[in-house]
């Protein structure tokens, strides 16, 4: 039995060192010759179904392959042949513009970068692997390329945030410099009818810490709810909540991935904390218990992962602000005057802002092109993305395709998509900058409140220019020697804090436990690696 | 037995058996090519991978056993392996005694539609994918507006108690999977020659006494081969069927205690590091504990009934 | 007296089915009261069997963009009956002769057929191989290719095999036929119920599939239904998750299909199957009376 094993084992072995052996050879022998022709019957069909252009050059023209993240798109080929006829004519490229589902991207790409498979270009995110594939060395060195490549990409962005795609003083990725800009400050949003129902002040909530700001809201959302028992005071689920990635809320900020513990207070940078260690988590947390248990959120909050039909119901009393300027500096902000996912008619709303205005370190990283270290066509690569981020008519053909096809605008100047047409889901932000200073990257209303939009973004552009940078701006934590504590941290972090965050179990009881498991998940070496990291950086 | 099977070898020319190798070579070769060629990329489990070096070229990890030291060192690495054991074994004992059960009173049902019927509706839920399941399920048991608790009315938070998941896990598994066995075993039945069953009747046996007798023993062999296989394929590290529980617990935090498996703590601890390494050595623990149960099981059938050994 | 207790235990077992019936049922046809509930009713009063406010808007949405929908049963049908055909035949040959004693390397290259149960290389060498070195990337054959073998169906076959009695298969070969002839002529017939059984899971298995499309295929020309389907049901949570990226997160999510949408793509998907059913099933059945091997 054991010989046979064995024997067998062996004969595996050389199966399978044919195709592994020496991993560079192109043909895997035998097996995939046979099989190849097996199938040469569907390879037939496959022919006639159409195969996406493998990247050899035709001619002068190169292919590139871009990768990002989009749920399926509609008549794509149509948009795409009319962009690449631009792209043709201007450099000489041809775009293969791929989209990859949301939910299966970073696998994804995970995979691709890992067995160098054949890609250009792709997006990438602080918040999708940019660090871990920084780490290996996955993205192309663009520093010297893209002053003399791509001046206007260049030089449109504030410096500040070139920092956060900087690995080792490198530029790694072309930030995408979005519409909404890049500097935040972060606040609440409350329904203004029903404040003015029950006579509440949303003014007073202005610069309040945010844990004085959720008191404030606690009464009114209370007084909100006895007048409308059907309505949900507080949004909660389990994908997002304030210590999962909203730092700007606790005056913090995060040292590397914001799931990861180890987190900086922005008025005393160069001391590492442990997030969940600290007071704010407990009182955020008792809060939160207080509200479950009054009822002003869902008892399934942990559990739910899509609140979008909530939203559109406008069910919601109050819930987090990420747009600004709010009410109060700009009257009639059009962008904030409604909750969530709904109309100023359904759900008419006021919005304050309660944190500093600052640049946070992830913000250079929070939409980034790079481009494949290993790819044939680099240079073509950037002028590629020059091409994509200055040519406002091929840009905004991708983006929202043709006007009066695809998206058209009423008598009154309102604009609206055409349903059933190529639709990009707004994911305009994966592949170009949607900034630029003339307005004309993305759609808005032709009429007073589209001008009123343009206006209101362009004071977050001139505080782009003027605003802190986040101390942490430039620093990238090599997560390498604590990778065994991170991931057995995530792992106890996603099961405990949707249930902390959401009030559905006491903290008292459970954050002390909650702590002791992460201690023993090795937090501690986190902190300490991450301290020291930072203080090596600094110095 | 031994020896003509020896005596046979010696005397069958090889071209007498070319044919069966002809018939046999694309699914050797497939097998080879899906299952044996990636074969290599255990290797991944003992190295510092990187993509550049290739999976033979990377340098090994230092110590040799540091991309394992994650799971072992985790607090959880007792429950999940436990609630792997655990829904392994009792959903394969479920599903086979209720599939079998269900194989032999299908038989008893005489009228054509009827038993027409029941087929029909037992397969069904074998046709959903385990997202559908897990919609039906939410439609079920959501906290405010799930059927449950609403025509019951109760306020029971499904999703937050661990305790009920041990029940409910299992009894999704049966009832996406016990149509598909039943209709194995159905067919296994079928295959017994009818004659024993009128001969048993002349004998004055009572329909017990029959399936005691006659059916549970000549389906015994495929019982066993579908268990057996059972046990081997779970364990697959990450192929096997473990969608039902990424699925159905809907990522609730508060019932991982009772629903989480080896893949599914896997796949959460790392989906922030992406770490090939340590993924592919989880799975490998994987299969050396599936690799320990299959030659167990086969070595205590071995003893019990030589004839029906997988191997 | 007997005849009586004989009534008794079938009326037993037929309301055992019945109960069984309904338990498989129902939970489907929710589906499909959730798909035709209007969303604000859904929102308002929870999930109902039958609708209280009746709505087609789900499947006005999904057929919106129909050419998609179409060209995904297109792919997938395609997909699902050469793979299964394949399926069949190539692993009925292995298994076939892994039966036959004239084999004389049978045990071990049994063995060789069932180790690979227990071990698996990962995705990392299994990505490499379709797409650097077989170059399957966007094409249909990778969809097929991927589930073409099956362990567990080799040995399910065979177990049925060894059941076709000796002297049927002596007989054709004194008569002058080839094994390969014998094969197809004698041993594939009879084993029709075995074969209808196996691929009708294999079908499903082809089906259901979505992550080889998810990783494979980068075209929208040869996406599958499943793969819509998932992507529908899936990109609502990473959406959340990662809301705080850009603003027009926001509006990406209130651009995905509501509920009764996502419900309605999920009858689309199973829908032809189970209006398929009963003729798969005619034929199921007639292949397990007729072909029942009598030894």
């Amino acid at each position: 039995m054991k010989r046979k094993v064995l024997a067998l084992l062996l004969a595996g072995a050389m199966a399978c060192s044919v195709f592994a052996g020496c991993g560079g050879e192109k043909d895997s022998g035998n097996d995939s010759q046979k099989v190849q022709s097996d199938d040469a019957q569907k390879d037939e069909t496959k022919d006639e179904e159409g195969q996406e252009p493998s990247g050899e050059e035709t001619g002068d023209i190169v292919e590139l392959n871009f990768y990002y993240s989009n749920s399926p798109v509609a008549d794509q080929d149509r948009i795409m042949d009319k962009a690449n006829e631009i792209i043709e004519k201007e450099i000489g490229v041809h775009l293969n513009l791929i989209p990859v589902d949301g939910a299966q991207y970073a696998e994804k790409m995970n995979l691709m970068i890992n067995t160098g498979d054949d890609w250009d270009l792709c997006f990438t995110a602080h918040w999708m692997d940019f660090y871990n594939h920084t780490a290996k060395g996955a993205y192309a060195d663009l520093t010297d390329l893209l002053p003399t490549l791509a001046p206007e990409t260049y030089s449109r962005i504030p410096e500040g945030l070139w920092e956060g795609v900087k690995v080792d003083g490198k530029i790694v990725a072309v930030v995408n410099y979005q519409q909404w800009g890049a500097a935040q400050r972060k606040g609440f949003r409350v329904r203004s009818d029903i404040a003015e129902e029950v006579g509440f002040d949303w003014k007073q909530l202005e610069d309040k810490p945010t844990l004085e700001a959720l008191e404030i809201l606690g009464d009114f959302i209370g007084k909100a709810l006895e007048a409308h028992p059907d309505m949900i005071g507080w949004e909660t689920a389990q994908g997002g909540n304030l210590f999962k990635s909203d730092c700007l809320y606790w005056d913090m900020d995060a040292v590397g991935d914001t799931e990861v513990p180890g987190w900086i207070r922005l008025d005393d940078p160069k001391t590492v904390i442990n997030q969940f260690e600290t007071d704010e988590f407990m009182e955020f947390c008792k809060i939160m218990r207080d509200w479950y248990e009054k009822g002003y959120v869902r008892k399934d909050g942990a559990t739910v992962t899509d609140t979008t039909p909530d939203r559109t119901a406008a069910k919601f009393v109050a819930e987090l602000c990420y747009g600004w300027p709010d009410s109060i500096d700009f009257p009639g902000n059009a962008d904030v005057a409604k909750m969530s996912m709904c109309t100023p008619e359904n759900a008419p709303a006021v919005a304050v802002s309660t944190t500093r205005t600052i640049i946070p370190a992830g913000a250079g990283a929070n939409a980034a092109v790079a481009v494949n270290a290993n790819s044939k066509n680099i240079e073509k690569a950037v002028e590629l993305i020059e091409l994509l981020n200055t040519n406002d008519e091929l840009y905004m053909l991708i983006t929202q395709g043709e006007e009066g096809v695809d998206h058209v605008y009423d008598e009154e100047g309102n604009y609206s998509l055409v349903d059933g047409m190529y639709n990009f889901n707004y994911n305009e932000w994966q592949i170009g900058q949607s900034y630029s200073p003339t307005f004309t990257r993305a759609l808005y209303n032709r009429n007073e409140a589209g001008e009123m939009a343009k206006e209101s973004q362009g004071i977050v552009f001139e505080a782009d220019k003027t605003a802190d940078v986040s101390p942490l701006s430039g620093f990238v934590f090599n997560s390498e020697p604590v990778k065994t504590q991170i991931a057995n941290c995530s792992a106890v972090i996603d099961e405990m804090l949707p249930s902390l965050c959401s009030g559905s179990i006491d903290p008292e009881e459970n954050i002390p436990q909650f702590l002791e498991r992460l201690e023993s998940a090795g937090v501690n070496d986190i902190i300490a690696e991450k301290q020291a990291q930072i203080e090596a950086w600094m110095n | 037995m031994k020896k003509r099977n020896k005596a046979m070898r010696r005397k069958v020319p090889l071209k007498r058996q070319l044919p069966f190798y002809i018939m046999m070579a694309p699914g050797l070769l497939l097998i080879a090519l899906l299952f044996y060629c990636p074969l290599p990329g255990i290797l991944i489990a003992f190295k510092d991978f990187n993509p550049n070096d290739g999976i033979l070229g990377s340098p090994w990890m230092d110590p040799w056993f540091k991309n394992f030291e994650f799971f072992f060192k985790s607090d959880t690495a007792r429950i999940v392996t436990f609630n792997t054991i655990f829904y392994n074994i009792l959903e394969m004992l479920l599903v086979t005694l209720g599939a079998v059960t269900l194989a032999i009173l299908l038989n008893e049902v005489k009228g054509k539609v009827s038993s027409t019927i029941y087929k029909g509706a037992i397969l069904l839920p074998t046709f959903l994918s385990w997202i559908v399941i897990q919609y039906i399920l939410f439609a079920l048991l959501s906290v405010d507006r799930g059927i449950i608790n609403n025509s019951f009315g109760m306020d029971i938070a499904w999703y937050s108690d661990a305790g009920y998941w041990r029940f409910i896990m299992p009894l999704a598994y049966m009832w996406k999977n016990i149509g598909y066995y039943s209709v194995l075993y159905m067919a296994a039945i079928a295959g017994i020659n009818t004659d024993y069953y009128e001969a048993a009747q002349l004998d004055g046996a009572t329909k017990w006494q029959q399936i005691k007798k006659i059916t549970l023993p000549l389906i015994k062999p495929t019982i066993i081969v579908l268990s057996l296989l059972w046990v081997g394929k779970l364990f697959n590290g990450g192929l096997g069927d473990w969608n039902a529980f990424f699925s159905l617990p809907n990522n609730s935090g508060a019932l991982y205690r009772t629903t989480d498996v080896i893949d599914t703590y896997v796949y959460r601890s790392l989906r922030t590091l992406g770490d090939y390494g340590m993924s592919t050595a989880a799975g490998l623990y994987q299969s050396l504990m599936g690799l320990v149960l299959v030659f167990g099981a086969n070595t205590v059938i071995k003893k019990v009934d030589p004839d029906s050994a997988l191997f | 007296m007997k005849t009586g207790k004989f009534k008794i235990s079938y009326a037993v077992i037929h309301i055992l089915f019945i109960l069984l019936a309904l338990a498989c049922i129902i939970p489907l046809l929710l589906v499909l009261g959730i798909s035709l509930t209007d969303e604000k009713t859904l929102l308002a009063e929870g999930y109902h069997l039958i609708p209280r406010q009746f709505s087609t808007f789900a499947y006005k949405y999904v057929f919106a963009g129909a050419t998609s929908v179409i060209r995904a049963y297109g792919v997938t049908i395609f997909v699902t009956a050469v793979g299964t055909v394949l399926h069949l035949l190539f692993m009925s040959m292995l298994a076939y002769g892994l039966t036959r004693e004239e084999v004389t390397a049978r045990n071990k290259l049994a063995l060789f057929v069932y180790l690979p149960v227990l071990f698996n290389g990962g995705m990392i060498p299994t990505y490499m191989m379709m797409t650097k070195y077989l170059h399957l990337k966007n094409t249909l054959t990778v969809l097929i290719l991927i589930y073409l073998a099956s362990v567990t169906n080799v040995l399910i076959m065979k177990n049925f095999f060894r059941s076709i009695p000796n002297s049927l298969l002596e007989s054709a070969r004194i008569d002058g036929s080839g094994e390969i002839r014998t094969f197809f002529k004698i041993v594939l017939p009879l084993s029709k119920p075995s074969l209808a059984s196996i691929g009708l899971f294999v079908a499903i298995a082809y089906w259901n599939d979505w992550t080889t499309c998810s990783l494979y295929i980068e075209t929208p020309k040869l996406q599958t239904l499943q793969y819509l389907l998932q992507s529908l049901m899936n990109n609502i949570r990473y959406l959340q998750q990662n809301a705080s990226a850009s603003r027009s997160m926001e509006f990406a999510i209130a651009e995905l299909p509501n509920e009764g949408a996502r419900m309605a793509t999920c009858i689309l998907a199973v829908g032809p199957i189970i209006l398929l059913y009963p003729f798969l099933q005619k034929y199921f059945e007639s292949g397990l009376t007729i072909g029942a091997v009598k030894e």
